[in-house]
């Protein structure tokens, strides 16, 4: 931690109103964003992202000053964001409708994905199969295409090793990938019959 | 598959970034220190101790000395029966008070 993230932090502690309101809107856009990016709902944003700054803020006193502040406000988000999405994950998964397998095996005799699908429809369908990842390969992809955090406070965020995380967004873009050719399969087969 | 890959990379840094409303930052400061005095921070999910916290036992204890000092004075069973009534009653509401603010 720098000298001015510890100042704050000691003017927080004191019990100091304007330097809460920077602290909060000092990380509060990165909240905002990682937590959307976990959950994928912009309605809850806000709420999660104030219930991150109350846990920051009850937790201040004993923040480890050898570590990054941002890190570990980030790190709260991302529990938070995790929290949220177990407590809705039954609703979630009933929401969802159901995948088909995907079998692989077929990659080479599809056209290219910008002759298949307009951009549009492109965008969409990954950001459907993303919403359809496991758990742990979506947030390593969503956190590390933030340029705003690096692979290490990714990794520190998640609670896993940095190889772990390379290792993690390099199974997720495969299992993307896969997902979105056997979408785009299904919907030229569609199309042909 | 190149091509897709490089879609895939552009669909997750083009996603827009949440910004705020106004006076979040003042809005959550202010309920943030109201959290921090009102709660007791805990660490490893139990409540750490601040100095103003032991002014319960203490006066928990010094009660129970001064009426100890009466009953050994006079042993009467009855005021014997006042004092465990007494200090279980301030012994259960301690805990009870504890438990809450955690």
């Amino acid at each position: 931690m720098d000298d001015n993230e510890q100042a704050l932090v000691d003017e927080v502690l004191s019990g100091d109103q304007a330097a809460a309101a920077r602290l909060v809107n000092d990380y509060a856009r990165m909240v905002g964003t990682v937590i959307w990016r976990a959950t994928g709902d912009d309605g809850v944003v806000e709420d999660l992202a104030q219930e991150t700054f109350l846990r920051v803020f009850r937790a201040l006193a004993y923040f480890d000053s050898r570590g990054k502040l941002s890190t570990w406000i980030y790190t709260i988000a991302h529990r938070v964001a995790i929290d949220h999405l177990r407590r809705c994950s039954r609703r979630r998964e009933e929401a969802l409708p159901d995948q088909p397998e995907f079998h692989g095996g077929f990659a080479a005799d599809l056209p290219t994905p910008e002759d298949e699908l307009a951009q549009e429809e492109m965008g969409a369908l990954v950001r459907r199969e993303m919403a359809r990842l496991p758990e742990t390969y979506r947030l390593a992809l969503q956190y590390t295409a933030m340029e705003e955090l690096d692979g290490r406070t990714v990794a520190a965020m998640m609670g896993i090793p940095p190889g772990t995380l390379k290792t993690h967004v390099f199974r997720g873009k495969k299992m993307l990938k896969e997902k979105i050719l056997y979408a785009m399969q299904t919907r030229s087969e569609r199309t042909g019959s | 598959m190149q091509a897709l890959y490089a879609r895939i990379d552009r669909t997750l840094e083009e996603q827009p970034s949440w910004q705020p409303p106004p006076g979040f930052g003042e809005r959550v400061g202010r309920q943030g220190l109201a959290v921090r005095r009102s709660t007791p921070s805990t660490v490893g999910g139990r409540v750490r101790l601040e100095p103003g916290d032991f002014f319960g036992p203490v006066t928990l204890g010094a009660v129970t000395a001064v009426l100890s000092m009466v009953v050994l004075r006079d042993p009467d069973p009855l005021a014997v029966a006042w004092v465990s009534a007494a200090l279980a009653l301030g012994l259960s509401g301690w805990l009870t008070w504890r438990t809450l603010r955690a």
